[in-house]
């Protein structure tokens, strides 16, 4: 199986948030978040606990409509706020 | 009715200013009654109003948000039932206009624009209440066409509807996130009103619940299967939020207008001295909050035209709550104002229907302002953006 590009505890976190995805399906870089119960409204919290857990922040001006669109987007906006765009620490 | 395709847009605000006389005259009756205000609504389809917002190329008055907010404004001095009815159609049009398929665009808008449809909304659902993008009842594919059984619990007008857009699941084993909106023409739709419209207020908007059945086609699905979101978003939120504001704004500078014409005729009621300090603040107050609306609905208004104009997105946060502060703001300040006319005019005019200032029917009808979707879930949502807009951007 090919390795996620992120940790474990990242993806329990977005886990937590997408209430339509079954405990027991992959969490593919490519999943519609939306559609797999993150509203609009929860991106929030996940944005804070996230910027806690990975010891980011993330500017305002990085957050676009597109940037919790599938777990790679929310990856990388990670790790672009990690500086050099690899992954944060 | 002799519907005329007229491009009113530049003379938007005078054809309201024709119009508000005659609705003032009927807001009484309207009232009391509980009746929806058909005369009105042929004397707007006639006015070549209904197609203040479609494109000229379509026949209509190529109007924008401003032209809007200032015909509804004017309007709702003179009824605000009717006013509210009209710029709750305008809301539709304008999801149409800017997201309808090409299809759907050519049948509809330029019989839009002549008057000939008046188009309710359908949003509010049973089981998720006031819930804006999400939906219980399902789109069910069949060949060509989608069928549509919707129970629709509050629709303003919904019995002189020519056509509803409605916010559906988009499929069986969709979740109730992906929410499409559909266009379903009144004369291929099975409709059953049940249940009443016998409100506290805005009792001539006639919000009946209604049952909906029919089979549209796909070309009738609005802004993409699933893809409601950004419609609410782009257009039907922003539009809603400007138009009802400046219905409310309208409403309440009307009852204040009056009051103070009575305070300066021989007629004011013996116990009110206009040269009172209790008098002259209660006054000052509320001149203040209707200042207070007046210039964030410009404000937003604005904001939201120059974004349209140069082709960019209000999907974000500062101008989300901009659009919020504008609803909640509107609907607390002008429900206050008219409460404080009440208080100031005291029991034979404040408080009496015989009055000859309305002002016991405006609280009546201000009161739903906060209901009409929800101030508390604005604010909420309003509080969870403020969270994401740490430089603070003010309207
Ligand atoms: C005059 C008028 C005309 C209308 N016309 C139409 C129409 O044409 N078509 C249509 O579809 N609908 C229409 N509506 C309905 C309207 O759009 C709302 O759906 C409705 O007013 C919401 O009703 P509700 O008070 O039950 O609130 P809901 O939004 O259902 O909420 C119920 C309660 O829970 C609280 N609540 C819910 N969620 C939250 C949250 N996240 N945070 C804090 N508090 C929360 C609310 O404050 C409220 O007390 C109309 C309403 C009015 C008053």
């Amino acid at each position: 199986m090919r390795e996620a590009p992120w940790p474990p505890e990242f993806e329990k976190l977005l886990r937590a948030n997408l209430p339509l995805l079954d405990a027991d399906a992959p969490l593919d870089p490519g999943l519609n978040l939306a559609d797999h119960g993150l509203d609009s409204l929860a991106t929030v919290g996940l944005l804070m606990d996230l910027e806690e857990l990975l010891g980011v922040t993330i500017p305002d001006e990085l957050l676009e409509q597109t940037s919790f669109q599938d777990p790679l987007a929310v990856w990388q906006l990670m790790a672009s706020a990690a500086g050099d765009g690899a992954a944060p620490a | 009715m002799t519907p005329q395709p007229t491009a009113p847009a530049s003379g938007a605000a005078d054809l309201a200013a024709g119009l508000r006389p005659l609705f003032a005259e009927r807001a009484g009756r309207v009232d009391t009654a509980g009746d929806f205000p058909a005369d009105n609504l042929d004397a707007l389809r006639a006015s070549g109003l209904m197609g203040l917002l479609v494109p000229t190329g379509y026949g209509g008055g190529g109007g924008g948000v401003g032209d809007l907010a200032e015909a509804a404004r004017i309007m709702a001095g003179g009824c605000l039932s009717t006013a509210m009815i009209w710029a709750m159609h305008c809301q539709q049009v304008d999801a149409l206009v800017r997201h309808a398929t090409p299809e759907l665009r050519d049948e509809l808008l330029p019989r839009v624009a002549r008057g000939e449809v008046y188009i309710a909304s359908v949003t509010t659902e049973a089981g998720k209440g006031g819930r804006l993008t999400s939906a219980e009842a399902a789109l069910e594919h069949t060949g060509a066409t989608l069928a549509l059984h919707r129970d629709a619990p509050v629709v303003t007008g919904g019995e002189h509807a020519d056509g509803y857009l409605v916010t559906m699941r988009e499929a069986p084993d969709a979740p109730d996130s992906r929410v499409s909106l559909v266009y379903a023409d009144r004369d291929l739709t099975k409709t059953e009103v049940y249940g009443s419209w016998n409100a506290l207020g805005m009792r001539g908007t006639r919000s009946v619940g209604m049952r909906l059945s029919a089979n549209v086609p796909v070309r009738n699905v609005v802004g993409g299967p699933g893809a409601f979101r950004a419609v609410a978003t782009d257009s039907m939120i922003a539009v809603g939020h400007i138009a009802w504001a400046a219905c409310w704004l309208g409403a309440a500078q009307s009852a204040f207008g009056q009051v103070v014409s009575l305070l300066r005729s021989p007629n004011r009621p013996r116990s009110v001295d206009p040269r009172s300090d209790l008098t002259t603040e209660r006054l000052g107050r509320t001149r203040m909050d209707l200042e207070l609306v007046g210039a964030y609905l410009h404000q937003v208004t604005a904001e939201v035209a120059r974004h349209r104009e140069q082709g960019l997105s209000i999907d974000t946060p500062p101008v989300q709550i901009h659009l919020n502060t504008l609803k909640v703001t509107a609907a607390e300040l002008t429900y206050a104002a008219v409460d404080r006319l009440v208080q100031l005019c005291g029991l034979s005019v404040g408080y009496s229907k015989d009055s000859a200032v309305p002002l016991e029917r405006h609280l009546r009808d201000l009161r739903s302002a906060a209901l009409n979707y929800s101030n508390d879930r604005l604010l909420t949502a309003t509080g969870s953006l403020a969270l994401l807009d740490r430089s603070v951007r003010l309207a």
